[in-house]
Formats: structure tokens, sequence, C-alpha cells
């Protein structure tokens, strides 16, 4: 009862509908690298890892913007911080796998708080602007540091090899299980996130999110709790970047820039801010979009630009928003959905 | 428990408060009257730390409220319902008592603290605080406050807007919610009703405290505050 997270997500759909399609969702993904080469070919398996990623990477944004009013244009830096963490860490520094993946964690979590000091002090198109900023700075510092970063040619590496127990690895080579990894990976992330915001802390970003003033009325520490937030929306984008950088077995700087950003807020808008599984619902959509549409006009973009206007004018909470409300009025429930 | 000393603040460069004096003792409701612009939300949200001060001092059982932060003041005993009821509209009623305590509130304890006073709010826990009417959403303003066992309560014109049939069951929970101890400094526009609830009231004035009233001189005849806030006849 505590979590925002319940009041308006899907809890007033009808119990049932949400199962059997959570079921399917979730026998689907962990069949999908057999079903989905026998229906098709291996190309649609690396792109449902990319939507994972791309997830996980909204979910981030999602933290800042759908839970504590936060619109970050510069998560990019941490997605970048992510990737090239991983990337320097076994190319210059010859760490290992599992090395270089709390490293990966460590990296941009601290960054975000780093940054964070100073971005959280400000609201609205301050806020925006300050992280663009930083995203840009670490943009022109990746392309000026050549010899550490690879410049514009980004920093390529072969693909993992992890070491487990009794003598197992996991080989990224083979596309199935580097899938069963980043399902994992982006799983555990997901319940991670639904863990906070159902907690106190959830409450308090929900309560700083509807009116920052009013919530240090009742006592929180406005500048606490969206710094919380960030560094946990960092963490999540570090995750993310570490995620595609070992999926495409690159990093590049253009991950910094500020168009990376702009996908996670896209994929937000259109899943759906404040809503658990919005970003996953977004990225699934505009990345299925752009796969069917790419092939057939170059400029399948502009869909994508249109599809965007006409959520923020006409739904605002996203796809989720529009789901959950038909759901809702099927069951005739009233809740806030 | 609370005085204010010399109290100046206002908005930016615009100075409201020009040095009010007043102060709230253990157990007494305290009322701050005057014409709208006087300063009375002003002086509040100088008590909240919402407003810098330009001066004087607010001090509370000894601490100078106005040397800590805003989000600190709620925790030294202070509640404060903000004109607008103050409530979080997108989260449950539930979720809006949770608000600002240490930890998650069993039933029970709100049965005895807030669901005695407002039997209304525990039929419709799940409910988003934003669809209540107007009158809900201030008994919950008034809940969530009293549910941090706050010693002195600050509220902003708690009838402001109140359907008639919920605003004299507010006032006697303001009244009850006293009578348990938890002192009450009321900004309040509705002259009978203060006089009905209040110990002691401040009429200001252009950012000062111009007239200090027991009840003793007002309890019997409203009428004198009426005539001191300059209104010709009692507000109804």
């Amino acid at each position: 009862m505590l979590s925002s997270e319940k009041n308006n997500s899907l809890t007033a759909a009808p119990r049932k509908l949400v199962i059997v399609l959570a079921v399917v969702a979730i026998v689907f993904l962990l069949t999908a690298p057999w079903v989905v080469p026998a229906l098709s070919s291996k190309f649609w398996l690396n792109v449902i890892s990319e939507m994972l990623i791309w997830s996980l990477f909204a979910a981030s944004v999602n933290v800042l913007f759908g839970y504590v009013g936060l619109l970050s244009f510069g998560q990019a830096l941490f997605f970048g911080l992510g990737a090239y963490t991983y990337a320097i860490t076994t190319v210059h520094l010859g760490w290992g796998f599992w090395p270089a993946v709390a490293a990966c964690i460590v990296v941009p979590t601290v960054g975000a708080g780093l940054v964070g000091l100073f971005a959280v002090r400000l609201s609205a198109h301050y806020f925006n602007i300050l992280t663009v900023i930083f995203s840009l700075a670490f943009f022109y510092l990746a392309v000026s540091a050549k010899e550490i970063t690879g410049g514009d040619d980004g920093l390529p590496f072969a693909a993992p090899r992890a070491e487990l127990p009794f003598g197992w690895t996991i080989e990224f080579r083979d596309a199935g299980v580097q899938y069963f990894f980043i399902l994992m990976v982006v799983v555990l992330c997901f319940y991670l996130k639904h863990r906070v915001v159902s907690s106190r802390l959830g409450l308090s970003l929900t309560a700083v999110r509807d009116n920052h003033l009013r919530a240090s009325l009742v006592g929180y520490n406005v500048y606490l709790v969206r710094l919380s937030a960030f560094i946990f929306a960092g963490f999540l984008a570090g995750v993310a970047g570490m995620l595609f950088a070992i999926f495409s077995r690159y990093a590049s700087t253009s991950y910094f820039y500020y168009t990376t950003s702009g996908e996670g807020v896209v994929y937000m808008i259109v899943g759906g801010a404040g809503h658990l599984f919005g970003p996953v619902i977004g990225a699934t959509s505009v990345i299925l979009l752009r796969e069917f549409l790419s092939a057939a006009w170059e400029n399948y973009l502009l869909v994508v630009g249109v599809i965007i206007i006409l959520c923020t004018r006409y739904a605002p909470e996203g796809l989720a928003g529009i789901w959950a409300a038909i759901l809702a009025r099927l069951t005739g429930k009233g809740e806030r959905v | 428990m609370l005085q204010l000393k010399d109290l100046r603040s206002g908005y930016g460069k615009v100075s409201v408060l020009q040095g009010v004096n007043l102060h709230v003792n253990q157990g007494e409701i305290v009322g701050l009257l005057g014409k709208n612009g006087v300063g009375k939300s002003t002086t509040l949200k100088s008590i909240m730390g919402l407003l810098p001060t330009a001066g004087g001092s607010v001090e509370f059982e000894g601490l100078a409220l106005n040397s800590i932060a805003a989000h600190k003041i709620p925790g030294q005993g202070i509640g404060y319902v903000p004109q607008g009821r103050g409530i979080f509209g997108a989260l449950s009623v539930w979720e809006n008592l949770c608000l600002g305590l240490p930890k998650d509130p069993t039933l029970e304890e709100l049965d005895r603290s807030v669901f005695s006073r407002f039997p209304r709010l525990k039929e419709r826990l799940k409910q988003a605080a934003g669809t209540l009417s107007g009158g809900e959403q201030q008994m919950l303003a008034i809940a969530r406050c009293i549910a941090m066992s706050p010693k002195l309560i600050l509220l902003d014109e708690p009838t402001e807007g109140v359907m008639p049939l919920l605003v004299k069951s507010i006032q006697d929970q303001v009244k009850s919610i006293n009578q348990d101890g938890t002192a009450v400094l009321l900004v309040e526009q509705n002259v009978k009703a203060a006089a009905r609830l209040c110990d002691r009231i401040y009429v200001m004035e252009k950012g000062l405290v111009a007239h200090e009233l027991a009840s003793s001189s007002f309890r019997e005849n409203p009428d004198v505050l009426s005539e001191l806030m300059g209104f010709s006849k009692t507000a109804a």
C-alpha cells in the first residue's frame, strides 16, 4: 500500500489478464534463444537484447522524471561511463570480467553522486541544461583523450568470457548465453527499482515530485531525496552502458552525447513515465517500429517524432497509461492508473 | 513554547513582516486575524522556514528555528497545514498519512490518533488524495499533521473553501486536538469561528501585531474583533 507505483500502475487492472500476459511474456523471454531463431532469424534475438538494454537505460530516466520529477538529458554520461569503464578496464588494464563489471557498477554510481551534488540543487530547465552540459563535457573529454578512449573510433574489444565457480564459464560469443546474461541483469535491476520505488524512499520521491515545498514541510530533505534518486538512476544507466558495450563489443564516445540521453527520454515518454514497466513498453515499441520502418523508409524517425508528439499531447502517461486506463475502464474501477 | 521576537520577513525585496512579536503557550489555541495581505500566512511560512527571515527571531522551546533548515522543523514538533491544504494528490490517503513518519504506522496506531477523529478517511485509504472532496482533503491535511504527533500545529485558514456541512466538524476537531494537549496557532478569516475556538487572538495590521486580546474580551462579543480588523460587523 505504500508505493505510489501501486497506486498508479496496473493494480486496478483485472488481475487474471495481467497474470496471463505476464506468464506469456516470461515464457517468451525464457525460450527466446530457441523460439526466435526457429521462427525467423538470430537477428531478432539481438534486437530483443537491445530492447532489454535500452529498457534499462530508459528506466534510469524514468527514476528521475517519473518518480522525482527531474527530466535529465544527461543520462548518457553514466551510460558512457558504464560502457567505457568496461572497455578501459579490460583493454587497457587487462582486468578480468567480474572485476570490470564491479568497476562498471562503482564508477557511474560514484560519478552520479559527484554530478548530482551540483545538479540536484537545480530544478526544471536549469537542471535539464546542467545535465546536458556535464554529458557534453565528458563527450568532448572522451573525444580528445584518444589514447585512452579511441576518440571518434571508439574502443573495440573481444567477446568477453566470464569465469564461474566449478570451472564453468559464460561465453558471450554465444548469442543465447549473452542474451540470458543481459536478461538476468536487466530483470535484477528492474526488481531493485521496484523495491526502491515501493519503499519509503519511493514514497519520498513521489512526495518531492508532487510538491517539493510540501515535502520539506513533512520533514523530507528534498536535496538528499533528489540526490538519492540521481545516484540510483546513474547506477541503472551505468549498468545499461556496460551491457551495451558487452553486447556490441565496443565503447563509443557517441554514448556520451546528448542524443543518447534523448533516446532514453523518448522511450520513457512513449512507454509512460512513472510506470515501472513503462520504459520496457516504450523501448520495445520504438525499437520494433524502427526495425520495421527503417527497412521501408529512411526517414522513419519522422514517424517516431509524430508518435512522441501524439503521446505528449494525448497520452502523457504513455502506452502504459493507456493500457492501464483501458483495463481500468473494462473493470469499471475508477482508481487512478 | 513558540516565541516570535521582532520578526521581519518577506518575498525577495518585498518586505511583508515589519517586526512581528507573538507567543504561543503550551496547550493554547492562539488566533492570528487580520485583513488579506497583512502578513498572517507569511508569519506561518516564516516560522516554518519557507521564507528567509530578514531580522528578529523565531524560537520554539528554546531552539532558534530561523537557524535550521525547513525540513528539520517538523522534526522539532511543529506541524503545518498550509492554505490550500497541501496534500499530495497523486498519493493515496494511506500514503499521505505515512509521509514524514519514521516508520510505517499500523492501522491501530492511526485508529487512535487519526481515524477516531476523521473516520471518513479510513473508508478511503486507497483512494488518491487528489480525488477527495475539498473538506476531506482538509481533513487529510490535518490528519497527516497530527499523525506526526506535533506539540504545536500551525493552521492556515483550515475551513476556507470547505462546504459548510464540514466546517463545524473541522473546527470541532481542532478544538479536540487542542484538548489532547497540542497547541494551535490558527490563521482564520472567520471571526466567529476564531472567537469560539481561541484562547487568545492577535490582530495583525500592515505586517505588525496591532492588538492582542484575551478570550474574556471577545468570547461574548466577537464584534470587538471585527471592529479591530476594520469590518463593520461580524463575518458569518
